[in-house]
């Protein structure tokens, strides 16, 4: 099923037909943006990017291009490369050929085959409260095997040697 | 009370058939006013002041789209109401304001539908419609943040507000722009030189960035035409105006419709 975040630039240039209202910003495969580039639209980046890259809705890093600062969007689909680090509300996506060289913070990641991510990554819409509250049992679990571990070790120190 | 500002080339033969039905149109609905004719050189922004002050809120451009454009460049932010008749064979400005040509815009200037429309500033006058720049050397500063320039050298830059976007390379289709967006939007179109004749070439699509006040740099003098209006500038210094046209427009306008 195509999802909201999974649009090309042909789909995003088709609404811009249909629904003029919002023009979307183009980075061009042919320019170079230098300093910090905020905008209230989309965003879809073809050409070379030299700085900051703000915005409060989707961001396209095309294959090619490249942001070296860092990254905020609602949501992203990055294709290309970033360097520095990406800060995603809702969802990231990393296709085959995107390469990150940051951390990743995000709602929900998701990763094709074959992306490369150098950094931390954190997302923010899975909910991790449930293993913290585990993490006594997981704690007292670890314990025990530990414990049974040495016990084990001690038990085998005190076995006779088979004779050769 | 309306008045009509009327394009000097009005006077020829080749107009006067139209001029008359017009001209009977208006006495029909009941919208006759003064008429001005301008001059090539007539700067309107002081005829529109006198004309304000005695009353006349108002001012209906009879011409075509450079008429519009000269008008426009000095008066746009005057607190009147502008109507347009668009006299000719052809009008962008009037195709994208929903007006018909000759007479039957008449039509559209009695039902007065005013919509505020953005108006764009640039150097020492405003623009309505577009701006375009030829390819030359330049940096484009958007909004005093970030700075955006070819990679390969030449770029052409063309400011929209109210007339669409035509892309020059193959397959380009136009861009309609909105002009009550509370945005310019400029489409930047670096080009290529080819090694035969030098022939300049754009292969790529336009890079898209919408925006508020930029500043155009070049490292020697280029053309800009601005509303049909030809000049040379070194340094352009672009941004939208605080105030918003009050213009009577058309039901088949390309913009605003629900």
């Amino acid at each position: 099923m195509p999802s909201l975040f999974s649009k090309s630039v042909e789909e995003i240039e088709h609404k811009n037909d249909s629904d003029s209202d919002q023009v979307d910003t183009v980075v061009g495969p042919s320019v170079v943006v230098e300093g910090d580039f905020v905008s209230h639209g989309n965003i879809v980046v073809k050409g070379v990017v030299s700085g900051n890259v703000k915005t409060s809705q989707h961001l396209l890093v095309e294959e090619g291009a490249k942001i070296m600062a860092h990254v905020k969007a609602r949501s992203a689909k990055v294709a290309g490369e970033v360097r520095g680090n990406i800060k995603v509300k809702d969802t990231l996506e990393l296709t085959a050929t995107a390469k990150v060289l940051g951390d990743v913070e995000c709602g929900t990641l998701i990763v094709a085959g074959g992306a490369g991510i150098n950094g931390k990554c954190t997302t923010l819409a899975v909910d991790f409260s449930s293993l913290k509250e585990t993490n006594k049992e997981d704690k007292k679990i670890l314990g025990l095997r530990k414990k049974s571990k040495i016990e084990l070790a001690g038990f085998e120190e005190q076995q006779p040697m088979a004779s050769v | 009370m309306y008045v009509y500002l009327y394009d000097p080339a009005l006077k020829e033969k080749r107009f006067q058939s139209i001029m008359k039905t017009v001209e009977n149109r208006l006495t029909d609905f009941g919208i006759t006013g003064r008429i001005i004719r301008l001059t090539p050189f007539t700067n309107a922004k002081p005829i529109i002041e006198d004309e304000v002050a005695r009353g006349s809120k108002t001012f209906v451009i009879v011409g075509n789209d450079t008429t519009f454009g000269h008008i426009m460049s000095s008066s746009a932010a005057l607190p009147v109401t502008f109507g347009y008749i668009p006299v000719g064979d052809d009008s962008a400005v009037a195709h994208s304001l929903g007006i018909p040509l000759n007479a039957p815009a008449v039509d559209v200037l009695s039902a007065r539908k005013i919509e505020p429309l953005d108006i764009g500033w640039m150097n020492n006058r405003y623009f309505i419609s577009r701006i375009e720049i030829e390819p030359a050397p330049l940096s484009v500063e958007y909004d005093a943040q970030f700075r955006v320039r070819a990679r390969d050298g030449e770029m052409g830059v063309t400011i929209c507000n109210l007339l669409p976007f035509q892309g020059a390379h193959l397959g380009a289709r136009d861009h309609v722009v909105h002009p009550q967006d509370v945005q310019l939007d400029a489409f930047l179109e670096p080009v290529e030189k080819k090694r035969w004749f030098r022939k300049r070439v754009t292969t790529q699509a336009a890079s898209i960035f919408p925006f508020r006040e930029m500043v155009i740099r070049g490292r020697r003098p280029f053309t800009v035409v601005a509303d049909g209006r030809h000049s040379k500038e070194i340094l352009l210094s672009i941004k939208l105006a605080d105030v918003k046209l009050k213009m009577v427009v058309g039901k088949e306008r390309m913009f605003g419709l629900s």
